[in-house]
């Protein structure tokens, strides 16, 4: 009886320390509240404040809304980019990009496939840090992937597919390297939307296809380069300038050398 | 009862006919009220029950009282009194002193009484021994001040100034907000006044702080201290100051102020003029922040793509100029002097721009998403997670 009344007290202690661990965060929470609506406000400086004052703040950070939060304030602040850019604006948005980097934080280790196509349709460099890390991750969530390297509509869509082909080229290198592997079905997936990029109308598609089947092309990249390299001028529809058709040869020759020194290397 | 007091000295009187006694009665209080010690000295003429009833040659006649008090404080004098009364009124003073804040004191009240029948007191009593003494220690209110001088300074500048108010003994330090100004408390004037000493940062922001006054008792309430630019202006020129001016004002969310040396006379490079850079600055004709790191990152991109020519859209922008064209971007490279814009449509030129020329240059490249008929390079060296 009396080691049941110890625990019985026990417990009772460790309840009361929870929850008067808990009882700042509570207080905290009801301007986290606040905030999360400022993040929604139509004043610029309002969300920027709002999301500074987040970002600033670990205990806001580890909030289990936060991080739903920071990807519909990316989703708002890209769609304002989108029609400022349309009106022919300058759509530079500091707050657009400090959001990016605090929630990839969050979430990059705890990618969902919600969460996946908000980061894959985000405004970012095929090129960038942000996109080679996504990539990385990008063999989890094939079947958001793949649509997203055909989207078609508005001109912004073009930059979407860009990046989805890039994407797709980080997941098979990293499935190549063992860092991610890939099943069977979602590395054929992936080599035929690579392959489909390569016959994109948009340049910048095509020219991320060539970067992909450079990183991470295998011997079936070849035959599709080689076309590439033979059909591109007519898809120049004015004509292509020299300078350009030599940089594009270039970058054919450099993916197929790097696809057969892979060859040679296994 | 007997009158309460220290050493009572009974002296029977040396009256041939009767049996009279009289006496001194010497009273030495000492107490604390709230911020003061106050203290209380008297002597006085005492006649025995007999003395009331049946007049003798001593009773009939006047018993002077007289005293002499000090009250001491920590061994030094802090007031005195003397009263001196005839007719056998009893003599008293009455003294009292401020108890400075925050310490303990030793206080001591000691009297020097006398009681005197035809000017000699050896026949009524004369008293110098007695003293009482107290330890006291007042908790002061927190302090409060309500002016300095002077009360501005210029940045780069350094030397003292008064401030007044009420509580300000023991005073421990001076608050001053913001960053760039120093103040120390020098010297206290008798609890009122402090003296202060302050020091102003040459690269202080000029405009209003608050400074406030910590004692043992509390903090003061704030007064303000303007620092301003120096006279002339902050950096010799009107239209230099006036563009720094506005990297600090709060309606262009700014988060960096330029130093003086941050701007300069509009330069240009080998390729890209003063003019093109400028071309969005409202100082475009006098002052500018230009990074060499621009001039020579646009002469490599250019180089890089085949020195073919570049005609820049954006350059130099000071925070009103770029409020007015992007207020989604308020602190945007381009109020900085590391970016311009590179007018371009050829989907070719662009993506080269973005993948091969601008990283090539060291250049952060914004998403072409955004740039429709331009490419955004910036040379601030750590780009965005997404560039």
């Amino acid at each position: 009886m009396e080691l049941v009344e110890l625990l019985r007290a026990f417990l009772l202690t460790a309840a009361l320390a929870v929850a008067h661990t808990d009882a700042p965060a509570q207080a905290d929470l009801a301007q986290l509240g606040a905030l999360y609506q400022d993040l929604q406000s139509s004043d610029w400086a309002t969300r920027q404040k709002a999301f500074k004052r987040i970002r600033d703040n670990e205990e806001f950070l580890k909030q289990p809304q936060t991080g739903d939060r920071l990807l519909a304030l990316l989703v708002s602040e890209r769609l304002e980019m989108q029609r400022r850019a349309a009106a022919g604006l300058d759509a530079e948005n500091e707050l657009y990009d400090e959001a990016l980097e605090t929630a990839w934080r969050l979430w990059k280790d705890k990618l969902t496939p919600e969460a996946f196509r908000v980061f894959a349709e985000a405004s970012y460099n095929p090129g960038s840090r942000f996109a080679r890390e996504l990539g990385l991750r990008a063999g989890r969530f094939v079947k958001e992937l793949i649509p997203l390297t055909t989207v078609d509509g508005e001109e912004v869509r073009m930059y979407t597919r860009e990046n989805a082909t890039a994407l797709v080229g980080y997941a098979l290198a990293a499935d190549q390297q063992g860092i991610a592997p890939l099943s069977p079905p979602d590395r054929a997936a992936l080599i035929q939307a690579l392959t489909r990029a390569a016959s994109d109308r948009a340049y910048g598609v095509r020219w991320a296809a060539v970067s992909s089947m450079k990183l991470a092309g295998g011997q079936w990249a070849i035959p599709v380069l080689e076309q590439m390299r033979t059909r591109e001028p007519s898809l120049h529809p004015t004509g292509m300038d020299p300078a350009s058709k030599q940089y594009f040869e270039a970058e054919i020759e450099a993916a197929i050398q790097a696809i057969r020194a892979r060859s040679e290397n296994r | 009862m007997r009158p309460r007091g220290h050493g009572v000295p009974l002296l029977l009187l040396a009256a041939p006919s009767a049996q009279a006694y009289v006496w001194l009665v010497s009273y030495n209080n000492l107490w604390q009220y709230g911020t003061t010690v106050s203290a209380y000295l008297a002597s006085v003429v005492e006649f025995d029950t007999w003395c009331w009833y049946y007049s003798t040659y001593d009773c009939v006649e006047w018993y002077t009282a007289s005293v002499y008090g000090v009250l001491m404080q920590d061994g030094g004098t802090v007031a005195s009194g003397y009263d001196y009364q005839s007719y056998n009124y009893p003599a008293g003073v009455y003294l009292y002193s401020e108890i400075p804040c925050g310490a303990g004191h030793f206080y001591e009240a000691d009297g020097y009484h006398q009681a005197m029948w035809h000017g000699d007191f050896s026949d009524g009593g004369a008293d110098d021994q007695t003293w009482t003494f107290i330890y006291v220690q007042s908790t002061c209110p927190p302090p409060s001040i309500y002016s300095m001088y002077p009360a501005e300074a210029e940045r780069g500048t350094s030397g003292s100034l008064t401030i007044n108010g009420q509580y300000l003994s023991y005073a421990t330090g001076i608050n001053v907000s913001g960053a760039g100004v120093s103040m120390y408390v020098s010297a206290i004037l008798s609890d009122n006044p402090i003296e202060a000493g302050y020091s102003v940062a040459s690269e202080a922001t000029p405009g209003p702080r608050t400074v406030t006054v910590t004692t043992t008792s509390g903090t003061s309430n704030a007064l303000t201290f303007n620092v301003t630019a120096p006279s002339g202006g902050g950096c010799g020129d009107w239209q230099k100051d006036a563009l720094i001016a506005e990297y600090q004002n709060p309606q262009y969310q700014q988060t960096w102020v330029p130093a003086c040396s941050d701007v300069i006379a509009p330069v240009g490079s080998a390729h890209f003029s003063a003019a093109e850079i400028n071309q969005d600055n409202d100082y475009q004709a006098s002052w500018t922040i230009t990074r060499d790191s621009l001039l020579s990152g646009l002469e490599c991109v250019r180089a890089a793509g085949g020195n073919q020519p570049m005609v820049l859209t954006g350059g130099y922008r000071n925070p009103a100029s770029q409020m007015r064209i992007n207020p989604d971007s308020p602190n945007s490279r381009h109020t900085r002097g590391d970016a311009a814009d590179v007018g371009e449509t050829n989907s070719y030129r662009r993506l080269q721009m973005k993948q091969n020329w601008g990283p090539a240059c060291g250049a952060c490249v914004e998403p072409l998403e955004r740039t429709e008929t331009w490419v955004h390079f910036d040379w601030r060296g750590s780009c965005p997670v997404g560039w």
